[in-house]
């Protein structure tokens, strides 16, 4: 108490400090963006990370001896077979004959058809499942083995599928079963999946078990009996992930077996530094985006449950060949699923926030969170130091414009959920148009405002910018212990909002270079708003990111535009409507309503701020504060 | 003394001369039996039927009261450890189960025996007590319990109030008395007062049943698992079985004639898996079948060497019953006295089809139909049943169960969720009324207005029904938090070839440490429903047709990290300490302002003169002897600072 008592009596009792303090503020704000990032790159240094270890002894991973192997590949090859037969056949009778060959095996079995519907836009289609209660279980408890029809990338699950009912009919020879084991087969991963995960949980479903502890989700694509290596998938929706536990589970059997593990597609050892980041990079963008717009893995449709699960892909190469075969994959599975049987209490000893730099090494929150944090806290500081030296002019009128500015804010927030509300309630047909109209009127959003502001005190921006930006401040660092990569992604491309916008000012440059210097400023301020415009930049993932594979090698304005103009609209539609629907159905609520609550919100008023013409009152805040030091 | 003398010399006369001759002492009835019966998916199911009668229990001493010295002449076969557990509680009537796995009603149909001896998984207990006073026979129930738990290795002793439901109407007594007690209290006796039946239930649906328990259980026989269809229950296989249910119920038999006798039923039903059995015998672990082994389907098209489309479950099977129980049955019990209970004197009767031939080692045939057959054993000699079929899926099927139910928990997240009850009739022209039964945990908090019934046939979607023409009455009584439980029980009708839905919302509780199991990120279990089926006869009188319970539920409570109460112990001794620390700085020092205070500017190193100055006078005076020291510059200074202090005040 009289710590700070004296503190405050050092800081503010002599005039002129506080203005001094205050003019540091934006600086502050601008090094804590710098060190977020710094942080971030030193987060795969070898001694920031740790190795992975196994933290519930009750796993015991790779302990037990697997016996799927010998006259079991005969059969996986026949259920091949079988799947093959039912490639083209409709969705019902492929429903009905797996659920022939799994009552066969002793399973109870079920199918499940699920519609989900948005005016004419339906997605339906037929999940089939099993359940094998274990032997003296009594339903309490259930572990689930899920093989997708249709993999992330729509190809059909063959070898997935086929082990996966071949395995199913090995375990019922096992009376070792301590939980009740659900085989799943669903239509695809992402809305057949999540479906049938809410509807088991929901309603009453003709067969059932008890609660889910974990799952195993099996992606083997293709006719070919090997693959070349293990890619594991593990985000989750809303930035949630499985425990660490069942990702180093099947890492360590993998080693035990001698199969080589990857880590989201980054094919490489965990020696050098680059190849770290690449992988943490990866990782941030996989968990900030999972569930967006394309199907997932399969494991993040069991988020949100309490479910732990992650995918085991088995990748092919081209040809067919690699250095192991379908039925190492499924001791593989066959070794997971033991460790998940051996569990007494539900997945909760290792960790739950955690970036994976390679299979063998991960950062914990303690460690990466800094960053999203010191990146949120920027936005707050700019916004105290906007609110500061707003209401340090003695215009007298502070509250009233404090008040209207207030209001501004506020009805800016409300236009952008009214637009989010609408965009989630008109067809997915109309998404596209909306997301046109809208992005033709906002340019001349500035012009109106213009009009409308120009006559209030140059406080009164201010104000609102200092609103905008706590607002931003305190949502980035709230959503950096939920979703930390969205938080980080979002702060990253807040931060020019924050830092590079000037507003006009209206006394006329005295000398030429001050001219110049306020030619460049604004020159930035309009760049920055326009890159960091929501549809702009949306529609720059979709070309880049998302049609990769056509984007051109060579870039030159000739090669783009052929680009562009090849890109069909429908696609883009699509690619629109895929993100309704992936709050619609799969409730991602970290991606699209973040976008309309806070992005497009912290947009427009930074429009509002470039193209209104008021006094800098920043450097004269800074020149007074300095005067008042000397005297 | 002289009683207790009188007694140990007849007993020691019947050890010398033959037991069986010995008219004086009253031994009871005992007899035993197994049932076999194929099920389905070539699975089999194994009774086992143990019955002890006491001679008239009343005339020989177990009406209370009376002196314990009597009692030694009682316990010919039934055992002492029960009847003295139940005589010093006073219990009237006991029933004790041990369940574990699950029964598929759908494949094996009615439970055995109508579910009357089967419990919920884990362990359940229910009885009556009699005595005058409530509390009375709830200390008695406690005492029961415990007693129990010590007598079976289970953990019964962990049912307490919270566990414990008094009087659910789901139960009756099976005693043909109905409220007059074989217990009647002298006082009570004189005074003409007869004592009422106060009925306690509690179950622990965690348990997990073990040979731990199983040994106890065999003790109680007179065999002790020895000889005799007993011999059989090794607990290798029997918890190796697919579902298995153990019931010990004591009985007391009351008629005009005899007075009363107890009756004590041990029965141990099991499922067990035939394939998997016989599997074992080759190797403990499935290793894949030899390429020769494997049945496949060579009718289809891509038949070949290598890919090989397996057949279902094989229909040809030849197994006996020592390979399944992983040993022949030893002896004849000789105690049992089948033939003087009802005249008949077999032991082990198979329920087959035609389609089944049978192969018999020792024994003999009793009687033999195409459905049933009946063995008696013999002395000395080891009995064994080869049973062999070319269609293993033909079986005597049993019954369709009335109805069927499901049970799960529904919603997400730690702070609420529901509950959802399906109740299925499958009959096409009956309606069926019963009672359904649940006791919650006090930790789940129900809400019962949000209590709602769906009622839908096969065809269509479920519609809300009006709850009064489904539940016909509630019985509830709200839980106390830390003190007992919910208890809810429903009188329904469901229509004829419909699904009842249930459900209700509960809130989750937030335990304090100490409450948290072992193993807590579990879970905690509820126990499982119990259902009862209700028929009535042609005279209007109700009577409880079948039993079945639901599984028990996993519900997941919020729990604390538990290295969590360390952090806040260290959090909150700092945060004490500084606290203490500012508060009592501010209460004991004086504030003045900056400006009133004279400074005195005096150069560091003349400061630092000052005080090696006064710490060398001070070493001088003690050298120089123990002069007071003369601090008299900086007590000057100080004085100087409260003067001018006094000058302001």
């Amino acid at each position: 108490m009289t710590i700070l008592q004296s503190i405050r009596r050092q800081l503010f009792g002599k005039k002129g400090t506080r203005e001094s303090l205050v003019s540091l503020l934006p600086g502050l704000s601008f090094v804590l963006v710098l060190a977020g990032l710094a942080w971030l790159f030193v987060l795969p240094m070898k001694d920031q990370s740790r190795r992975t270890y196994i933290s519930e002894n009750a796993l015991l991973p790779g302990q037990a001896h697997t016996y799927f192997h010998g006259s079991e590949e005969h059969i996986v090859r026949a259920f091949k077979e079988e799947v093959r037969l039912l490639k083209d056949a409709p969705d019902e009778k492929r429903a009905r004959t797996i659920r022939q060959w799994l009552s066969d095996i002793g399973y109870k079995s079920a199918t499940h058809n699920w519609t989900i519907s948005h005016y004419d836009d339906v997605k339906a289609g037929v999940n089939v499942y099993g359940v094998l209660h274990a032997p003296r279980g009594d339903t309490t408890e259930s572990m689930i083995l899920c093989a997708p029809w249709l993999n992330r990338d729509g190809a059909l699950n063959e070898s997935g599928v086929a082990i996966s009912i071949a395995l199913a009919r090995y375990f019922t020879r096992w009376s070792i079963w301590s939980k009740d084991i659900i085989l799943l087969i669903p239509s695809d991963t992402s809305f057949g999946l999540s479906k049938w995960v809410e509807d088991y949980h929901y309603t009453s479903m003709p067969v059932s078990s008890g609660s889910i502890q974990g799952g195993i989700v099996l992606d083997f694509p293709g006719e070919g009996e090997r693959f070349e290596n293990l890619e594991i998938f593990y985000s989750g929706l809303n930035g949630q992930l499985p425990n660490l536990d069942l990702i180093n589970t099947v890492v360590v059997i993998c080693g035990h077996m001698g199969i080589k593990v990857i880590v989201h597609d980054i094919d490489a050892s965990d020696d050098e530094y680059e190849n770290r980041a690449i992988t943490l990079v990866s990782g941030i963008a996989h968990q900030a985006l999972s569930g967006l717009y394309r199907p997932g893995a399969g494991s993040e449709a069991f988020s949100g449950w309490r479910i732990d699960s992650v995918t085991l892909a088995a990748k092919t190469s081209r040809n067919g060949y690699g250095p192991y075969d379908q039925m190492l994959y499924g001791r593989l599975v066959e070794a997971s699923m033991r460790s998940i049987n051996n569990l007494l209490e539900h997945f909760h000893q290792s960790f739950f926030f955690y970036l994976l730099l390679s299979p063998h090494r991960f950062v914990s929150i303690a460690t990466y969170l800094p960053t999203a944090m010191l990146i949120g806290a920027s936005f707050t500081i700019k916004g105290i130091y906007y609110w500061m030296s707003s209401s340090s002019t003695k215009t007298g009128k502070t509250f009233d414009e404090a008040i209207s500015a207030f209001w501004l804010f506020i009805t800016i927030v409300s236009c952008s959920i009214g637009l989010f509300s609408l965009s989630a309630w008109i067809p997915s047909s109309m998404i596209a148009s909306e997301v046109f109209v809208v992005s033709a009127v906002t340019p001349i959003l500035p012009i109106t405002f213009r009009l409308f502001i120009s006559a209030k005190p140059p406080s009164y921006i201010n104000k609102l910018q200092s609103y905008v930006l706590i607002f931003v401040g305190l949502f980035l660092t709230t959503l950096s212990t939920l979703n930390f990569s969205l938080s980080l992604m979002l702060g990253v491309i807040f931060a020019p909002l924050a830092h590079f916008l000037t507003p006009s000012l209206t006394t006329p440059p005295k000398t030429l270079i001050e001219c110049l210097e306020r030619f460049f400023t604004k020159l930035m301020s309009w760049i920055v708003v326009v890159a960091t415009c929501p549809w702009l930049d949306i529609y720059l993932y979709y070309l880049i990111v998302v049609k990769e594979s056509q984007f051109p090698r060579q870039l030159s304005l000739r090669t783009l535009r052929i680009f562009i103009t090849n890109t069909s609209q429908n696609e883009f539609c699509e690619f629109l409507s895929g993100m309704m629907w992936s709050w619609r159905a799969l409730g991602v609520w970290s991606f699209v309503p973040v976008l309309f609550v806070v992005w497009l919100p912290l947009w427009l008023v930074s429009c509002v701020v470039v193209s209104v013409r008021a006094p800098q009152i920043s450097t004269n805040l800074r020149k007074k504060g300095k005067n008042r030091n000397d005297g | 003394m002289f009683l207790l003398g009188s007694w140990i010399y007849l007993l020691a006369v019947c050890i010398l001369f033959d037991i069986s001759d010995c008219a004086l002492v009253s031994r009871g009835t005992y007899i035993e039996s197994l049932d076999l019966k194929p099920l389905p998916r070539n699975t089999l199911l194994a009774s086992f039927n143990f019955e002890i009668y006491s001679d008239s229990a009343a005339e020989n001493g177990l009406v209370y009261g009376i002196d314990g010295a009597d009692f030694l002449a009682h316990y010919g076969l039934f055992p002492r450890s029960v009847g003295q557990i139940v005589k010093s509680t006073q219990t009237h009537e006991l029933h004790l189960r041990f369940t574990q796995g699950w029964w598929d009603s759908e494949e094996w149909g009615l439970l055995p025996h109508n579910g009357k001896y089967t419990g919920g998984t884990g362990v359940e207990v229910w009885a009556w007590i009699a005595t005058e006073q409530d509390d009375e026979a709830e200390n008695s129930w406690y005492e029961l319990v415990n007693a129990l738990s010590g007598l079976f290795c289970a953990s019964l002793n962990f049912v307490d109030s919270s566990r414990t439901t008094p009087n659910p109407i789901s139960f009756r007594p099976d005693s043909s008395g109905g409220s007059s007690s074989i217990f009647t209290n002298p006082t009570a006796r004189k005074s003409n007062v007869s004592s009422t039946l106060h009925l306690y239930h509690g179950s622990l649906p965690r348990e997990t049943v073990c040979t731990e328990n199983l040994t106890p259980f065999l003790k109680l026989l007179p065999c002790k698992g020895r000889a005799g269809v007993s011999s059989l229950l090794d607990g290798h296989r029997i918890f190796d079985s697919k579902w298995q249910s153990m019931a010990l119920d004591f009985v007391p038999i009351c008629d005009s004639d005899n007075g009363c006798r107890l009756h004590m039923t041990q029965k141990v039903d099991v499922v067990l898996d035939v394939l998997r059995s016989l599997q074992r015998k080759h190797s403990p672990v499935p290793k894949p079948p030899p390429l020769e082994e494997l049945q496949c389907d060579t009718s289809k098209s891509y038949h070949s060497e290598s890919i090989c489309f397996p057949l279902p479950s094989p229909h040809v099977v030849e197994w006996k019953l020592s390979d399944v129980f992983g040993r022949k049955i030893k002896n004849r019990c000789l105690l049992d006295q089948r033939s003087e209970y009802d005249g008949s004197s077999y032991s082990v009767c198979t329920h087959i089809t035609p389609e089944w031939h049978l192969t018999r080692e020792g024994g003999t045939v009793v009687s033999s139909t195409p459905s049933k057959a009946c063995f008696s054993l013999h002395e000395n000699d080891e009995f064994d049943i080869g049973f062999l079929t070319s269609n293993s899926t033909s079986v005597s099927k049993n019954e369709r169960p009335p109805v069927y139910i499901q049970r799960s928990m529904t919603g997400r997240g730690q702070q609420n969720g529901g509950v959802q009850t399906i109740i299925h009739n499958p009959s096409m022209t009956d309606t069926v009324s019963l009672v359904y039964f649940e006791s919650l945990p006090w930790y789940m908090k129900p809400y019962i207005h949000t209590l709602a019934a769906a009622l839908s046939t096969s065809a269509l979607s479920p519609i809300p029904a009006i709850k009064e023409e489904v539940v016909k009455d509630v019985l509830y009584r709200p839980f106390l938090e830390r003190i007992r439980g919910t208890y809810l029980e429903l009188k329904l009708e469901i229509p004829p070839d419909s699904r009842l839905t249930l459900s209700y919302d509960f809130d989750k509780t937030l335990l304090y440490l100490a409450e948290y199991p072992p193993d807590a990120n579990r879970g905690f279990d509820v126990p499982p429903g119990i259902l009862t089926v209700l028929t009535k006869d042609d005279n209007g009188t109700i009577s409880y047709a079948y039993t079945l319970r639901t599984s028990s539920l996993l519900l997941s409570l919020p729990t604390p990290d538990f290295s969590m109460p360390y952090n806040v112990i260290i959090l909150t001794s700092t945060v004490m300490a500084l606290a203490f620390g500012t508060i009592y700085n501010i209460l004991v020092r004086r504030f003045v302002y900056e400006d009133d205070v004279v400074r005195e500017h005096t150069p560091l190193m003349q400061k630092l003169k000052q005080r090696i100055g006064a710490k060398f006078v001070l070493w001088k005076t003690a050298a120089e002897g123990n002069k007071p020291p003369e601090s008299g510059k900086l007590q000057e200074e100080t004085g100087a600072k409260y003067k001018s202090l006094d000058k302001k005040n």
